[in-house]
């Protein structure tokens, strides 16, 4: 687990936004705090995600896809849909990502 | 496509995506001009037209292109008639209210990104009063000598 926390962290441009339902966090608040949670969650929960989308502009671009999470986290029945949104911009023919957004609603 | 590992297998994909992905032309003309005001003030008349379910500043400020897609939430519409047809006008009928506040703008080159700040309240059709804040997120292209959006992404919770 921590060597994937330290991939997904290299992934991360140092001045990324990170948005989720209500919340916003930085690169070092996601480090600290949420990235543990999401990694549990990811066990826990199988998700299926759609194929991503592209769009490339020159050094900057940016990516979605939708997903679907079913199953059980602790006692907590998950049944969810939702997006998620990257951009990323490219330095020195690597890849950073800028700006995450999650969301997701219960599926109805 | 099945996946788990929410953080780190999907960041890999979309980076490895971007990579394998062709770019867009190049744009044409003018660059683009990288003023913040600029998108503050698209901002501004996408928010007063989810306020008043008027659909004009959405004509005016996206790109109707096709694949556009808006999200919110697990929600999404499809199209920009999709959006302003069955998400903007029926809303504005709740009663919406929507702030925006604390817009941050990005540049590079002809693409632009702005992350907003909400805050929203209505009322359902059932008679709930609906009171969230939460973000959003706006990507822009610089198309014939105008910053347009071309993909937008919110969400938010309810305030405790």
């Amino acid at each position: 687990m921590s060597g994937d926390s330290t991939t997904a962290l290299s992934l991360l441009a140092e001045d990324v936004t990170i948005l989720e339902s209500g919340g916003v966090e930085d690169k070092e608040h996601y480090r600290s705090g949420h990235l543990a949670g999401d990694m549990r969650f990811a066990a826990a929960v199988p998700r299926e995600r759609s194929d991503i989308r592209v769009t490339v502009l020159g050094d900057v671009a940016w990516a979605w896809s939708t997903n679907t999470a079913q199953g059980q986290m602790g006692e907590r029945e998950v049944n969810s849909r939702g997006a998620e949104l990257m951009v990323l911009a490219r330095t020195n023919d690597r890849w950073m990502i800028r700006a995450i957004h999650w969301s997701s609603r219960a599926a109805r | 496509m099945k996946m788990s590992g929410r953080s780190v297998l999907p960041m890999l994909a979309f980076v490895t995506a971007c990579t394998a992905s062709a770019p867009e032309p190049a744009a044409e003309g003018p660059g683009a001009a990288q003023d913040p005001a600029l998108l503050e003030a698209i901002l501004e008349d996408v928010r007063v037209g989810w306020e008043q379910g008027d659909g004009t500043p959405f004509y005016s400020h996206f790109l109707d292109w096709d694949g556009a897609r808006y999200f919110e939430g697990g929600g999404e519409n499809i199209g920009l008639e999709d959006l302003v047809v069955n998400h903007v006008e029926p809303e504005a009928e709740l009663g919406l209210t929507l702030g925006f506040s604390n817009v941050q703008t990005h540049f590079e080159g002809d693409f632009a990104w702005a992350v907003v700040d909400t805050e929203i309240r209505l009322t359902t059709a059932d008679g709930r009063d609906i009171h969230n804040r939460g973000h959003g997120t706006y990507l822009f292209r610089w198309i014939d000598g105008a910053w347009k959006v071309v993909h937008t992404q919110s969400a938010s919770s309810p305030v405790r």
